[in-house]
């Protein structure tokens, strides 16, 4: 199938992953303003944060280790980490 | 407590493998840390590497390393909804060596990169994470990686763009919403005698694209790129405009990819991988202290990419930072002094160096290219121009002066282009 009729999670589906059993990025509710989850929900190319019953969640499944959840947002909105070594997105064409 | 090694280098990208391997070549004992299963794993770019930095420190390396294709042919392209006005320029000078450019797969090239280090020396640590920097009061003393300490005199961070270590260094806070733009790429496959015909190519050139005016109004712009058997197409655009407009990450790659110019270049392409990462954009201004006891910056840490609006480069100054780190600190491994002080050398090397001549040049670019004029406003503009110049259709027609007097009304005003081709004197 051709590129533009993949959704995000078909491309997603393209690359190699070996996801962890823990969450690297975490969303601190107390300093996650209203602004920032509307950022974060629109600011990640693999989709990671979603409203689950009206809460703000982020999925590790996915993550692209970009680091733009980290740079739109407030200071201490989001607890932001790589994964684990050895574990997370595994290029193969980069 | 001894060192176990003269030099830890966090980060087998660009950057922390051309820094390794000189170390290493020169007899330096390395260690290069690598958070990713293989040096490469974590590796992401663009695509278009400018041979000279990596040709001063393996001549000829694209002899033995995975180079994709040879850029011939550079094309810039302004897009407006449904046209394109498109600027080519063939060099057949770029497509016999020294070559100019090529085009790379970073996780394959770094992969390659990585071998090179343990065949010149230097130890590879793959799959292990940095947590922290080692101190000895205000001395860096090695890293701290799975509760252990591994010491050494130097420790050189070339953990990327959102280095941990620039922040354990205190050297830097985190990137800002100004100061990075995001690159969302895919690669797609396609047999090479397809590229070959599609792209006018012969053998192993290839061609290279920059197209404006497909960001939404963003401040940003795409790129194609030819390898061997795939193409790299891919979309930047900066963070703060993403947080201003309602653009959906997931979706920037979409204008550009179904645009009736660009889709043909990739018809019936394999997708084989969709990828992100951040590029550094506050150029001069936005390099951080790059020095301190037993601690240096290098790559993309250090915030040393150059985006000219035509021309963004990144590859050639991790290489060079990273190899004029390994030369600052054999300096420094002479008089057994490892102090700031005497690692500044590497700032002097880099002053004297394109990487922060280059980015001094361009330090007023950023606030050019904040002009978002430049990325609805003139590629319409230009495309409208085009049409109205080629469309005849038996109507009067109007002479050029009073085409663009039409095109530009409502648009921008006569003082404003005036302002904004001055204003490309940054560029």
């Amino acid at each position: 199938m051709s590129l533009e009729k993949l959704s995000v999670e078909q491309r997603l589906n393209l690359n190699s992953f070996a996801t962890d059993k823990e969450s690297h990025i975490t969303i601190n509710h107390k300093l996650c303003k209203e602004q920032d989850t509307q950022v974060l929900l629109r600011i990640c190319p693999a989709a990671c944060f979603t409203m689950k019953s009206g809460e703000l969640v982020f999925s590790r499944l996915g993550c692209l280790e970009c680091g733009a959840c980290r740079a739109a947002t407030s200071p201490g909105a989001i607890e932001w980490n790589f994964p684990k070594g050895g574990f997370g997105i595994q290029y193969r064409y980069g | 407590m001894e060192a176990e090694f003269e030099v830890i280098v966090v980060g087998a990208g660009l950057s922390g493998c051309a820094a390794a391997y000189s170390l290493a070549k020169h007899g330096v004992k390395v260690l290069l840390i690598e958070r990713g299963r293989h040096p490469g794993s974590k590796s992401m770019s663009g695509g278009l590497m400018y041979c000279h930095a990596l040709h001063r420190l393996i001549p000829e390396f694209w002899k033995e390393a995975p180079v994709e294709r040879y850029v011939k042919r550079h094309v810039i392209s302004l897009l407006s909804k449904k046209s394109a006005v498109s600027l080519s320029y063939d060099g057949s000078r770029f497509s016999t060596p020294p070559y100019n450019s090529c085009t790379v797969l970073l996780s394959k090239f770094n992969e390659w990169f990585g071998s090179k280090v343990e065949q010149a020396g230097g130890i590879v640590a793959d799959g292990t994470y940095v947590e922290d920097l080692l101190w000895d009061g205000t001395r860096v003393v090695g890293v701290m990686t799975g509760g252990e300490e591994i010491r050494s005199r130097v420790v050189i961070a070339a953990d990327g763009v959102n280095s941990r270590l620039v922040e354990s260094a205190k050297v830097r806070g985190k990137f800002g919403p100004r100061a990075v733009a995001l690159g969302v790429k895919s690669v797609v496959g396609l047999p090479s005698e397809v590229i070959q015909e599609r792209f006018n190519v012969q053998g192993d050139e290839g061609a290279a694209y920059t197209f404006l005016g497909c960001s939404g109004g963003m401040q940003g712009g795409g790129f194609l790129y030819t390898n061997r058997e795939s193409v790299s197409v891919g979309v930047v655009a900066g963070i703060h405009s993403l947080i201003k407009t309602d653009a959906k990450s997931t979706e920037l790659l979409d204008d550009l990819i179904t645009h009736p110019s660009v889709s043909g270049l990739i018809a019936g392409a394999t997708p084989l991988e969709y990828s992100a990462q951040l590029i550094p954009e506050g150029g001069y201004g936005a390099v951080p202290q790059l020095h301190r006891d037993g601690f240096l910056v290098v790559g993309d840490a250090a915030g040393f990419a150059s985006n000219s609006g035509l021309l963004l480069r990144g590859m050639d100054f991790a290489v060079a930072s990273g190899a004029m780190a390994a030369e600052a600190v054999m300096d420094a491994k002479k008089k057994e002094d490892y102090t700031d002080s005497m690692l500044s050398q590497y700032e002097n090397l880099l002053q004297k160096s394109f990487v922060l001549r280059d980015l001094r040049t361009y330090r007023n670019a950023p606030r050019f290219l904040s002009n978002q004029r430049l990325y609805s406003t003139y590629p319409d503009l230009v495309c409208n121009l085009m049409e109205r110049l080629y469309a005849v259709d038996g109507d009067p027609r109007q002479n050029l002066f009073g085409v663009v007097r039409r095109e530009m009304k409502g648009r921008v005003s006569w003082v404003r282009l005036v302002e904004d081709l001055l204003g490309a004197r940054s560029l």
